[in-house]
């Protein structure tokens, strides 16, 4: 089942919310995880309607990404994508897309679509990956 | 009953229209609508459309099915069309994009999304294999873009002020330097404004040797507003461009999105010989295309001038520097990039946000100073946030 990764302010009531806007539409929620870094944190979350979920935590406000990209957490400093970028390029796996979805804390997360997604989970190891 | 509705121009002059050929309870709506209309226009702060325009001399052409189709500088067997009139409005743009007449080539579009995916489309022609790097703080339909071109893609940080990181950019071209760069450059963040300095990126690429390049520029807003001012930062085909995409119902002012996409000519020829087998040489991303469109934006510079141009960019700068005062005297931090009319200040409460249909993003909000704006209405919102 795909998972939805939410961006989030690590406050209180941020799980309720999550679960609201759920519930309002309809969506039953399967699991739900957190990760915190900082003053911001990740919603990871499974539902019975991944697409519903998807449109109305969008809808909502929510910056929220499908587990179809990668998402990493990785140091907010000069160079760190750039030395992702290099890893990759290494060991000949392209990068089709990169982007930022939030930076704070000092972390940056980003969604990375490469075009051998098990190579790039091997390269950029689990304990960056969300 | 159906009462003839009216409305008013810029000049404030009253338009009669036509008696109703409707039921009444669809003249009824199309009154409702257009009072919404009228009312949204007066406090709209946040996004950047000029609503000072008046196109009555044009209204007789709407009586008529106008089609641009096709490219703009090859002959059309569509007779009603307003080719001439588009090719003027190039040549325009072409004068402020300093590329000469001769050598450029482009055409009016939908809007700035169309123009960026033209100019993103003729870098990916020219680069198939090409990477193409934008900022944090590009608008979002260059993502739609990329993904609809399959185009390789890597976002690079912002600095705080939305430009682009440039340590961030060697680093990441540095890594994949043999890879040919295609680089979208924001003239003018949607959110804060912000101009990437193409001088810097055309050094990295220099520093880099980088051989295979191509730079699209998004000046949206700012295409309309960097030939205007006495310090521009750098912009055109002479610092780098390759093309650029300007809107249309922007600075200029429209009632239809529109805008204008411009490249080299010599990108188009290799383009046009890619599309041949369709039968057409038609190098636009479209089918039919308005013709109303060009005719309004050729009709906006013959009414104003470029000096009506310069007048009005002027005053929306003295506008956003006031905006800015006016916050800070009430304590209130609000900031605006060089050369930009958009005014970044703390995001007010979801009331103030929707009176004023004010752009938030986070925890910050824009004000736009567009010509229509006034410094009443500055004062008013400053009001509301300090009162929020």
């Amino acid at each position: 089942m795909d998972r939805i990764i939410v961006m989030v302010k690590d406050e209180v009531g941020v799980i309720a919310a999550i679960a609201g806007v759920l519930a309002g539409a309809g969506v039953n929620l399967r699991s739900i995880n957190t990760e915190t870094t900082g003053e911001t944190g990740l919603v990871i979350i499974t539902a019975d309607n991944t697409d519903e979920a998807l449109r109305v935590l969008t809808d909502a406000g929510y910056r929220a990404v499908i587990d179809d990209v990668l998402v990493v957490r990785l140091p907010d400093e000069p160079g760190a994508l750039a030395k992702v970028a290099e890893k990759f390029k290494r060991a000949g796996v392209n990068i089709q897309s990169l982007h930022i979805l939030d930076r704070h804390g000092g972390y940056a997360t980003v969604a990375l679509t490469a075009d051998d997604r098990t190579l790039a989970e091997e390269l950029i190891g689990q304990d960056s990956i969300v | 009953m159906n009462t003839p509705a009216s409305s008013r121009t810029d000049t404030g002059d009253a338009v009669s229209e036509p008696l109703s050929m409707v039921p009444p309870s669809a003249r009824e709506r199309l009154d409702a609508l257009l009072k919404k209309f009228e009312e949204s226009g007066r406090q709209m702060l946040g996004y950047p459309t000029n609503k000072n325009f008046d196109y009555r001399e044009l209204l007789s052409f709407l009586q008529y099915s106008g089609n641009n189709i096709g490219d703009p500088f090859h002959d059309s067997n569509y007779a009603s069309n307003t080719h001439d009139i588009e090719r003027e409005v190039i040549d325009i743009f072409s004068d402020m994009m300093h590329i000469p007449r001769d050598q450029a080539w482009g055409y009016v579009t939908s809007g700035g999304t169309e123009g960026n995916m033209y100019g993103l489309f003729i870098g990916r022609e020219m680069f198939p294999d090409g990477v193409v790097y934008f900022s944090q703080d590009t608008h979002y339909s260059a993502v739609k873009i990329l993904r609809l071109l399959k185009a390789r893609n890597i976002m690079i940080k912002s600095q705080p002020n939305g430009e682009i990181d440039y340590d961030d950019l060697f680093e990441t071209i540095r890594i994949n330097r043999d890879v040919p760069v295609i680089f979208l450059a924001n003239i003018g963040t949607t959110m804060k404004g912000a101009i990437d300095d193409v001088d810097k990126v055309r050094g990295i690429l220099n520093d880099l040797a980088v051989t295979n390049s191509y730079i699209h520029a998004d000046a949206a807003l700012s295409g309309m507003v960097l030939p205007f001012v006495d310090d521009p930062q750098p912009y055109g085909f002479d610092r780098g461009f390759d093309s650029v995409a300007i809107s249309g119902h922007k600075m200029i002012g429209a009632p239809l999105p529109c805008g204008v996409a411009l490249t080299r000519r010599e990108y188009v020829s290799r383009i046009a010989r890619s599309v041949e087998y369709v039968g057409v040489l038609d190098t636009t991303l479209t089918g039919s295309r308005s013709a109303f469109a060009p005719l309004m934006i050729w009709y906006a510079f013959q009414r104003h001038g470029l000096e009506g141009f310069k007048g009005m960019v002027a005053e929306s700068l003295a506008n956003a520097e006031y905006a800015v005062e006016r916050f800070n005297e009430v304590g209130i931090s609000a900031w605006r990039n060089r050369n930009s009319v958009t005014v970044i200040f703390p995001r007010p409460s979801e009331e103030v946000v929707r009176k004023w249909q004010i752009a938030p993003f986070g925890d910050i909000a824009h004000l736009i100073t567009m010509p229509n704006v006034t410094r009443e209405a500055i004062d008013a919102l400053v009001d509301d946030v300090l009162n929020d």
